[in-house]
């Protein structure tokens, strides 16, 4: 691999959710137009690496992956279309940088995936930002991965924030066998403050609990745990840093008596 | 594209990079475009350095571009640059001049002893420099200064302070009392919070912010060291309201508004409570039918 692509992956891997149209307009600033078809395949790769949310032309979602990307061998160009599993097996045409999609045709005759109505429910009951749920196939063994993304971008207020999980489910027996949780938020107004939180789950005791189930407990712990670890880091970890009164909780009184501070100390650890 | 426009582009993608990643990244972004080095490299602020002074008892001294000359930085307690620079290279290395040195010192001593009292332990190191006719058209060698204040902490944790001085006379206004001078202050705070106990959090980036205030000061004594304290008491009380103000800023954006912006992401209780703020609003109606 060329080190241009390494660095630009380095800087693609790294970026805010919801920014990337900014941030391929930056990088194509600095390297110039000889360094788009780079830039552009590599946003291609994250954004199916991660799973991404889409707009479509009649208003619907559709979140594209590494599991729904078309592929026919007399279409030249198949890199930017991909397959709506779950609305009647649709194919849509992506734009890679403003992530908005056109349906191409709307009667494919692909396999249509249905996904369960209480998983629907659950989804609808948990995610108040844009968010919106997939189900597509995982391997040719009946697995499927379940995405649920979820963004809530405000640029105008500088803070974009993004939840994602994934499952990997075995529809036959109705349980769910692995899954991830990423969490990341950014605010930029005079800075640059990121809050990125994450955490694996594999089914080791082999629960018999329902996928929705599973799924719905794994998200409220986490969920749990995010703000509980969260407050901790205020209280264990930023209290320590640095007071908000100095020791002697008055002002510091600068000027040549500073130095009585000192004497105050030695004095006192004599 | 002019390197104006890269280096723009260069801070705007910074800042919407991982902030934990600030040096990696801009390694990145000179491999794309070597000319930018320079600029990127003294504009903007990463993580202090801690070294010894080995003329100082091993003293540990903060370190960043500002006290830096080719690889050695200098220790604000020997006033010598480590690892040592050959004779050559040394003769060029700058130095605040002799009077400025008594004020750096000064300096130095009155921010540890702040850094005591609010820090609780901790580094800090304070570099001045003097402003040359030519780097500033207002500028005097005379009178006019700039310079660095930084603190260090981390245990779990990690908190860097960067305060970027200016300061600089008013011809215009002086008097019987002395002159106005101008102090011009641009302050960023580095704050990387993590935690894996059960699960992995990072909390981190910075927040910037700039400071501009005016203050007399009696300049018509022969007495270096009485415009050296007042200059350290303006300089100090500017420092530490910035300090307090910018500590209750990183508590509301780290603490309150990052934990805010999830919420709008995941919150059963958000639903909730909208769907409950719907029927509310559906009861009234329907009690306003009667």
């Amino acid at each position: 691999m060329s080190e241009f692509k390494t660095v630009i992956q380095n800087i693609i891997n790294d970026a805010s959710p919801g920014e990337l149209e900014p941030i391929f307009n930056d990088l194509l600033t600095i390297s110039g137009v000889n360094g788009k078809d780079t830039i552009l395949n590599t946003i291609r790769e994250y954004n199916k690496e991660r799973g991404t949310i889409v707009h479509l032309n009649d208003n619907g979602k559709l979140i594209i992956s590494n599991y729904n990307q078309f592929q026919n061998e007399e279409e030249e160009d198949t890199k930017d279309i991909f397959i709506d599993y779950n609305n009647n097996g649709q194919i849509v045409k992506i734009d890679p940088i403003t992530l908005k999609g056109t349906i191409l045709d709307s009667s494919a005759e692909t396999k249509s995936i249905p996904i369960d109505t209480a998983l629907k429910q659950y989804v609808e009951k948990n995610f108040p930002g844009t968010y919106s749920i997939a189900m597509y196939p995982y391997n040719n063994e009946g697995k499927y991965i379940i995405y649920i993304i979820s963004d809530k971008y405000n640029e105008s207020n500088f803070w974009n924030g993004q939840w994602r999980s994934h499952y990997i489910v075995d529809m036959d027996k109705n349980t769910v066998e692995e899954g991830e949780i990423n969490v990341d938020v950014h605010y930029y107004e005079d800075g640059n403050v990121r809050f990125q939180s994450n955490k694996k789950y594999t089914n080791d005791l082999d629960s018999d609990q329902s996928i929705v189930d599973l799924i719905e407990k794994w998200e409220t712990d986490f969920t749990n745990e995010l703000y509980k670890q969260f407050e901790n880091l205020n209280q264990k970890q930023f209290k320590g840093l640095r007071r908000k009164l100095p020791v002697t909780r008055s002002k510091v009184n600068w000027g040549k008596a500073i130095g009585n501070y000192r004497l105050g100390k030695d004095a006192a650890s004599r | 594209m002019s390197l104006d426009e890269k280096y723009d582009a260069a801070l705007d993608l910074l800042r919407r990079l991982d902030p934990t990643k600030v040096k990696t990244n801009l390694t990145n972004l000179i491999n794309l475009e070597p000319e930018l080095a320079e600029d990127l490299l003294s504009s903007v602020d990463s993580q202090l350095i801690v070294k010894r002074d080995p003329d100082s008892s091993s003293k540990e001294y903060l370190c960043c571009d500002y006290n830096r000359d080719i690889d050695s930085y200098r220790s604000p307690w020997s006033n010598k640059y480590f690892p040592e620079l050959n004779e050559d290279d040394s003769q060029e290395s700058p130095f605040p001049n002799s009077q400025l040195r008594k004020l750096e010192v000064m300096c130095n001593d009155s921010f540890e002893i702040y850094k005591d009292l609010y820090y609780e332990g901790g580094i800090s190191s304070v570099y001045l420099w003097n402003l040359e006719d030519e780097d500033s058209e207002r500028g005097d060698s005379e009178t006019d200064f700039a310079g660095v204040i930084l603190f260090k902490k981390g245990n779990i944790g990690d908190w860097d302070s960067i305060h970027v001085l200016e300061v600089t006379r008013s011809p215009d206004n002086s008097g019987i009392e002395g002159s106005e001078y101008n102090y011009k202050v641009t302050t960023t705070i580095i704050l990387h919070l993590e935690d894996k106990t059960n699960i992995d959090i990072k909390l981190a980036g910075n927040l910037t912010k700039q400071t501009e205030k005016n203050f007399m000061v009696n300049d018509l004594t022969d007495n270096l060291e009485s415009i050296h304290i007042a200059h350290l008491t303006n300089i100090g009380t500017m420092i530490e309201d910035i300090e307090s103000q910018m500590r209750n800023s990183l508590e509301t954006v780290y603490f309150e508004k990052t934990r805010d912006i999830f919420q709008q992401t995941r919150n059963p209780n958000l639903t909730n409570l909208e769907y409950n703020k719907e029927q509310h609003e559906q009861l009234i109606k329907g009690l306003q039918n009667f």
